[in-house]
């Protein structure tokens, strides 16, 4: 009899659960860029960077909102989200999805920082990719845009992007203002299915900068006294962008981004 | 061996005898005598012990009676049983009391018998009872098993009241407002190991137990583990009552805050604050200065959960939790009026619920049992 009514009451416990939200936590969703004019139109963030910063998404995509930063996507079928695993460190790591599968048009899921950088800086983040896909254009990691008070729009200035190389992907600088990889000419294959670390020195500037490029500390690309950055304000962009590809889902994971002015 | 008192001029009928011995209606005559014939085995106390125990209770009123009545003690496996009729010319009315105690047999029947007998000056309107409580201590006490009333307890006109002792030794009441009467329980050297004295607090203004207290509870504090994820302390009070054996209290606690962080980020947690009320009841045994009581459980918590950090919109929400359990409970008393307690308790929750913070991943649900430690001090009066 006393143990009908104890498996009564705790059946009763086990069926009754309800639910009850007590907040919401807004660093799931960003809001978008932060910048706002007094007419409520979005407008760049032209503050100083400070540095160092780092985010290893702990707090999910709340590192880059107290930057005044902020995550996107571009099409409903693509998705940020954070993940338990894989994971670089901490407990959570951040997943860019694109879901290209039409085969054409361009996708994007990335977050993004703006106002006035460094002039010398490192900008790193370590990256995951579960699978490479079979066919894919313009599939890029970094991605810096560029402007100055005068200008109505930002300039596509450079990436750090994943080309083709012998046996899979490799990392290669593209100058978006020329159209051509600066290099370098056969990059050494990333690996697939662990954590690799990408980094990039940029020294802005309009006549004598230099680009630095290394992958898990090591340096793969290096090119210096030209024009890198003529702009006073850029963005960073990092995350999974393509142009095209023909892969259903293609992932990128992410964790551990920072910007240092040492390595 | 029979034993005759003269008898007094009274119209006390067992018409009304009966009506006194069951409804409570009061002896209105004074003048009264008695016939006892009293046959019991050789360890009870005889027949002279009886009438002296009567005439304690009724005094001189015993003179000029004509009430007969017969007691005769039979054993009964371990227990004594007592018939007792009382006769007037061809009416005769019969009562049948059992006891562990043949003692508090020959005190019950004396004090039956006393009470019909003793002078009445305020009869009009007064009442009185012959008979004997029903005894529930577990050592047997003396039954009643008359059949007109199965619980009749012997009053006066003034409300005093009149009853054997149980074994306990604490509900045995004896008292007149005006004339003494002899006590029916038995002096300190006879009882039992097992008996205490009745407490002061257990007493009324006669110096005679009484079968209730109220109990105030406070200061109470308890640790409780299980239904939140770390250990909570609280601090209430409450208020209840005792009767005979069995104690009915009524618990309000106040719970310090807490806060059930998530699980899949630490800086996000729900901060939840808790007041319970309980409702106890309990069975108790006494041992000298220390009493157990088992105690069955029931308790009503409200809940007010707020989200908790960083980049977090809060909102409150309230929740109910029905919880039912068991426990035990052990009191020392320092005094008459005041005891220390420690006790514990289980619970099963009837439902449990979840706070969510939106999109934050889990906030572990609550636990879906409860212990309980809890320390105190008690007052009773």
């Amino acid at each position: 009899m006393f143990r009908a009514v104890v498996l009564a009451l705790a059946s009763l416990a086990w069926a009754c659960q309800p639910d009850f939200v007590v907040g919401q936590w807004s660093c799931m969703t960003s809001p978008g860029p932060v910048g706002r004019n007094d007419a409520g139109m979005v407008v760049p963030v032209r503050d100083a960077v400070a540095t160092p910063w780092t985010t290893g998404f702990e707090d999910a995509f709340c590192g880059y909102d107290d930057a005044k930063g902020w995550c996107y996507t571009d099409d409903a079928s693509a998705t940020y989200t954070t993940v338990a695993s894989p994971v670089h460190s901490g407990r959570h790591a951040a997943a860019f999805t694109l879901n290209s599968g039409d085969g054409g048009t361009g996708k994007q899921a990335r977050c993004a920082r703006e106002g006035t950088f460094p002039t010398d800086a490192y900008y790193g983040a370590w990256f995951y990719l579960p699978s490479l896909p079979q066919d894919v254009q313009n599939w890029n990691l970094f991605h810096f845009n560029a402007e100055n008070d005068s200008d109505s729009n930002w300039n596509n200035l450079l990436d750090v992007t994943l080309v083709k190389t012998n046996g899979g992907f490799g990392l290669a600088i593209i100058d978006d203002r020329a159209g051509k990889s600066l290099g370098p000419a056969m990059p050494s294959a990333v690996p697939v299915g662990s954590w690799f670390y990408v980094e990039l020195r940029f020294v802005r500037s309009g006549t004598n900068g230099e680009l630095t490029l290394y992958q898990d500390h090591q340096q793969v690309f290096d090119v210096s006294g030209i024009n890198t950055d003529p702009y006073q304000y850029d963005q960073w962009y990092v995350g999974n962008l393509v142009a095209s590809t023909s892969q259903p889902d293609l992932t990128v994971y992410v964790d551990d981004v920072s910007l240092s002015t040492t390595q | 061996m029979t034993f005759r008192f003269p008898r007094p001029n009274s119209a006390f009928g067992l018409r009304g005898l009966a009506l006194a011995l069951a409804l409570g209606a009061a002896p209105a005559r004074a003048q009264s005598a008695l016939d006892l014939a009293w046959d019991a085995p050789a360890e009870c106390p005889n027949g002279a012990a009886v009438l002296a125990r009567v005439r304690a209770l009724a005094g001189e009123t015993l003179r000029g009676s004509r009430l007969h009545a017969v007691g005769r003690v039979e054993r009964a496996g371990g227990r004594y049983r007592l018939t007792l009729s009382l006769q007037q010319g061809a009416d005769v009315r019969e009562r049948k009391m059992e006891s562990v105690s043949c003692d508090d047999l020959a005190g019950a029947a004396a004090v039956a018998l006393g009470l019909l007998l003793r002078k009445e000056p305020t009869a009009a309107g007064g009442a009185a009872t012959a008979g004997t409580t029903n005894g529930t201590g577990p050592g047997g006490g003396t039954t009643d098993t008359g059949s007109s009333n199965p619980t009749t307890t012997a009053s006066d006109a003034n409300g005093a009241s009149a009853s054997a002792s149980n074994p306990n030794g604490n509900k045995a009441q004896s008292s007149t407002p005006k004339e003494p009467t002899a006590p029916v329980t038995r002096p300190p050297s006879e009882r039992r190991n097992d008996e205490t004295p009745p407490a002061a607090a257990d007493a009324d203004s006669s110096g005679t137990p009484r079968r209730w207290n109220v109990l105030l509870r406070a200061p109470f504090g308890t640790v409780g583990v299980g239904l939140l994820s770390r250990p909570t302390l609280a601090l209430g009070g409450g208020v209840g009552f005792r009767y005979d054996d069995w104690r009915v209290m009524a618990v309000g606690r106040t719970f310090e805050g807490a806060t059930q962080w998530s699980e899949d980020f630490p800086e996000l947690g729900v901060h939840i604050a808790r007041v319970a009320a309980d409702l106890d009841v309990c069975r108790q045994w006494r041992s000298g200065r220390l009493e157990l009581a088992p105690c069955a459980n029931a308790e009503l918590s409200l809940l007010t959960a707020r989200g908790k950090g960083p980049h977090v919109a809060p909102a409150s929400q309230h929740a109910r939790i029905l919880a039912l359990g068991a426990g035990a409970d052990a009191r020392l008393f320092l005094v008459r009026w005041l005891a220390v307690f420690a006790e514990a308790t289980f619970a099963i929750e009837t439902s449990r619920p979840a706070f969510l913070i939106s999109d934050s991943g889990k906030i572990p649900r609550l636990g879906p049992v409860e212990g309980s430690l809890g320390l105190g001090t008690e007052w009773i009066f």
